[in-house]
């Protein structure tokens, strides 16, 4: 947080939303966040479109004649998705982040 | 410089103590405007009614989306993708024009924010009390200041994720179901999975959503161009900038009119310095305008030193709302919206999907016919129930057998009908051909057509000789 410094006068006078989280995050935050929320939205669209066009009560046939509620399959879906685009996040961020590393190295 | 800090700070401390709400400037007001505005929206909208159902539901269990008086089916897919098309040029439209105004006012991740700091300070505090009860020990007031905080965010990220969760189930058979504890594993999955997020997101993630985890943070500057309205430092009239005294002449003193107060920078919610020009991070809040325009005013100096400008007005050149970028995403928009509502108003209300059967291609029948066995997935978006007449047409004399049974379709219901259809073996080709189903209402006034292959074997089988 902006501790009080030498400008705490003004603390009272004038309102101030100080809604600044505590330190800016580490690198491995970042990428943690990153990795997490963009594979989030792709799952988020990527359910969308699944089941637009797949009924999860029609797919009994390709479950092995499990048959599942519609809720349970779009729970279901979504995270398979989450999970599965987390994944290439993970790997793209490892490949990029260990490429630039050599590369340092190198030089 | 120390005298400098004790000049100013003297003569701040003359001033009579303001009240937040009175000192809070237009910007802050219209950000609060705006927050109310949305997320009064939000919160009230699952409540409304329009002809005896919830007016806006996305219905997932039964795979319907109602929004007003409209139906959409699954088979709509292209409004809702053409929807978010349009929902996506707007914002580079609105980034053009203005700016991140969708991030200073608009985006959820901001709005709940905003509510959850002004919990926090409802709960703990202002800025400077806050910093001092954080380092202070669990005293009893400690305690009862953070666990006040906490039931606050708990309860409306709770109400937030209950909310959420009823625009995608009757949310007054939902209250129910919550009040006696029957709800779903689902629903409650759901509503703690979005509670959860808001309270993380809004209550300690807030701005650092902005920095780190926004795509659109990143790509923004993509849209803007020299005419764009941003929030800016006047770097002309500011510098050079110096504490001073009030009322002593910055002429004489040799400075610009920034005091040099960091108040900018303390208000930031993302904590850069604007002065240091553009920045990513900035989502537009305007609060070190309204901040800076506070001590402008105190100094007597004009309001403005930061402001909503534009690139070329800081360079003392016009600045164009019309202008190619602007005009083609406009054009974009207006035609993308017209195509939109005139392709939902002439949408097909009667929907039919073709499946063949599975278990065989055809059937050769003992006189000789030859059968193709399909399942006519048939949907009519309409009120009203009609009766229906199948037929198929690509080759000559096609039959089609759909049992003795009269079909009949409900109003906004799914109707499987089974249909043999029935060709004789020489007005077939080898190997398959193309037909079209004909699902008409008796009266003939709706149809709905689907093309599908008709399969027959592929040598002509030679006859008698």
């Amino acid at each position: 947080m902006a501790a009080p410094d030498n400008n705490s006068q003004f603390d009272d006078d004038v309102e101030i939303e100080a809604t600044r989280a505590s330190k800016p995050w580490s690198r491995r935050a970042q990428l943690i966040a990153v990795v997490g929320w963009s594979s989030f939205l792709v799952a988020a669209v990527g359910t969308m479109l699944f089941f637009a066009f797949v009924d999860p009560v029609q797919m009994e046939d390709t479950m092995a004649g499990r048959s599942v509620s519609r809720m349970t399959g779009y729970g279901i879906g979504f995270f398979f998705f989450w999970l599965l685009s987390a994944g290439a996040a993970a790997v793209a961020v490892f490949m990029v982040q260990s490429g630039r590393q050599n590369d340092r190295d190198r030089r | 410089m120390d005298e400098a800090v004790d000049d100013v700070q003297s003569l701040y401390e003359k001033q009579t103590k303001i009240h937040a709400r009175e000192v809070k400037g237009l910007f802050n007001k219209l950000r609060d405007a705006s927050t109310g505005v949305l997320l009064g929206v939000y919160y009230l909208l699952p409540w409304l009614r329009w002809d005896e159902r919830q007016a806006v539901l996305f219905d997932l269990p039964a795979r319907k989306f109602y929004i007003f008086g409209l139906t959409f089916w699954p088979q709509d897919f292209v409004f809702l993708s053409w929807l978010l098309i349009i929902a996506a040029l707007l914002l580079f439209f609105v980034t053009a024009l203005a700016g991140r105004v969708w991030c200073g006012y608009a985006c959820p991740q901001t709005i709940w924010t905003k509510v959850f700091v002004w919990m926090e300070r409802l709960a703990e505090g202002r800025f400077a009390r806050r910093i001092k009860l954080d380092r202070g020990p669990w005293t009893a007031e400690k305690i009862l200041r953070k666990t006040t905080k906490q039931l606050l965010w708990i309860g409306f990220a709770l109400w937030t994720g209950f909310t959420f969760v009823g625009y995608f189930n009757p949310i007054q058979e939902l209250t129910v179901s919550f009040a006696r504890l029957e709800l779903g594993g689902w629903q409650w999955f759901w509503i703690g999975f979005y509670s959860l997020a808001t309270y993380g997101n809004a209550g300690y993630l807030r701005e650092q959503v902005c920095k780190y985890m926004c795509p659109y943070a990143r790509f923004q500057s993509a849209m803007f161009d020299a005419d764009t309205l941003i929030v800016s430092y006047d770097v002309q009239r500011g510098e050079p900038r110096g504490r001073r005294q009030r009322g002593r002449d910055p002429v004489k003193l040799g400075l610009g009119d920034c005091v040099d107060c960091n108040i900018c920078v303390q208000v930031c919610p993302t904590g850069i310095d604007i002065r240091e020009g553009l920045q990513y991070e900035c989502i537009t809040c305007a609060s070190c305008i309204d901040a800076c325009d506070e001590v402008m005013d105190k100094m007597n100096y004009p309001r403005g030193l930061i402001r909503y400008t534009t690139e070329n007005a800081l360079e003392e050149k016009p600045s164009r709302i019309a202008r190619p970028r602007t005009l083609v995403y406009a054009t974009l928009l207006v035609a993308l919206c017209i195509g939109f509502f005139v392709t939902l108003a002439n949408r097909p209300m009667l929907h039919v999907d073709v499946i063949r059967d599975r278990n065989a291609l055809y059937r050769e029948l003992v006189d000789g016919q030859i059968e193709n066995v399909y399942t006519l997935k048939i949907l009519n978006k309409y009120d009203l129930a009609y009766p229906l007449t199948i037929s198929a047409e690509g080759v000559d004399g096609l039959q089609v057998d759909t049992g003795d049974r009269e079909i009949q379709i409900d109003a906004g219901a799914v109707l499987n009908v089974v249909a043999r259809v029935r060709a004789q073996r020489d007005t077939l080709g080898p190997g398959s051909q193309q037909i079209r189903f004909r699902v008409e209402t008796v009266d003939r006034d709706k149809v709905a057509m689907q093309d599908t292959r008709f399969f027959a074997p592929i040598e002509r089988v030679q006859d008698d000789g």
